[in-house]
């Protein structure tokens, strides 16, 4: 069965009565199953039942996305995107990439986290091994300290597997060799072992946070943390299949959600 | 029926925080009182006190590390788990501890 996705920030304050009808005859032409998600909340809705939508509490500046799985979804999100792009602001869409995210993450509140950081992202990143990926892991945070915070990430590894269920590894270490919060985003091509436990990871959420950090590094680093734990949002994550989506879900959890 | 808990990890900025979720969401679920220390990068909070611990039924410490203070729990009967064992198999964890009452 094919999925579509149609990521945005909800712009009023609340899915108008009107909104939502119209939403409801522009999915009725289709054969999908059309299912909206309200991921600042944790709520879900079809998108055929406006009451449902309602009862969501959605608000200003939420963070939603339209799943559409059937035959015709590709069809239904060329739709629904053109209708969302004119009634919120879009994140992404599986029907083409959005090259105005960017600008998104960095003026829009839903994203804008309070302070500089690093961001690396990477699709269907290929690794031998785990250390590999540690080692690839590392020389992104700094070239110039590559190997230290190689040997950081392998020593806190030691420890214990930083691998969560779900197909999800989160290698995270504070630093004196990054200057600031670092993240670095990967999803990979071909399950990793992580020595764990568990199943074989699929995606990558490293977290290298500066060794003079302020509470607000720690803060975001939970919420996203504590957000992944919740087996209930992996999809978002797994399923993406546009960085814009990653990104910009992971930095609105790391900005607004509190579990 | 009440449990304490203390969760601890290495860089203290995920598994102490993410361990302490998965507990709390547990024992609402089974309508069980629970307390959680945290001892992350922020420090110790929602600190146990001694008498908190002597007087719970239940006494956790879900760690990869060595605890702070752990002291206070000399003498108590103290169940260890590893941060893996309660993210992966909380339910299992939480069988075992209530059968021990």
């Amino acid at each position: 069965m094919i999925t579509t996705r149609i990521t945005f920030v909800l712009e009023d304050n609340r899915f108008a009565a009107w909104q939502l009808n119209e939403l409801k005859q522009l999915a009725g032409y289709f054969h999908s199953l059309f299912v909206l998600y309200n991921i600042t909340r944790g709520k879900q809705a079809n998108l055929n039942e406006p009451l449902g939508i309602l009862s969501l509490g959605s608000c200003r500046h939420d963070v939603c996305q339209i799943a559409i799985e059937g035959l015709d979804s590709e069809l239904a999100c060329m739709v629904l995107t053109e209708y969302l792009r004119d009634h919120s602001s879009l994140l992404s869409t599986s029907h083409k990439q959005n090259f105005q995210a960017k600008q998104l993450f960095t003026h829009h509140s839903s994203f804008k986290l309070p302070f500089s950081y690093q961001w690396h992202y990477a699709r269907k990143a290929l690794y031998p091994d785990k250390n590999a990926a540690l080692a690839t892991l590392a020389q992104l945070a700094s070239s110039q300290n590559e190997h230290a915070i190689h040997q950081q990430l392998a020593d806190r590894e030691a420890i214990s597997s930083t691998a969560i269920p779900g197909g999800i590894a989160i290698p995270h270490i504070i630093s004196e060799f990054v200057q600031q919060p670092t993240f670095i985003i990967q999803s990979l091509e071909s399950p990793l072992d992580w020595n764990s436990s568990q199943c074989d990871v699929l995606f990558i959420a490293a977290l290298i946070l500066p060794k003079a950090f302020k509470k607000e590094y720690i803060i975001a680093a939970t919420r996203l943390t504590r957000w992944l734990i919740n087996n209930n949002v992996h999809h978002f994550i797994l399923d993406a299949d546009r960085e814009e989506t990653i990104t910009g879900i992971l930095l609105h959890v790391m900005a607004h959600i509190d579990p | 029926m009440k449990i304490v808990a203390v969760t601890a990890c290495p860089t203290g900025i995920a598994h102490t925080y993410m361990a302490a979720d998965v507990l709390q969401k547990e024992a609402h679920k089974r309508n069980v009182s629970i307390k959680v220390e945290t001892q992350g990068a922020m420090g110790i909070e929602n600190a146990l006190t001694p008498r908190e611990i002597v007087s719970a039924d239940i006494r956790m410490i879900v760690s990869d590390i060595e605890i702070e203070e752990k002291e206070r729990f000399k003498g108590c009967t103290t169940l260890h788990y590893s941060i893996e064992e309660v993210l992966t198999n909380v339910q299992e964890i939480m069988n075992k501890c209530l059968s021990q009452i």
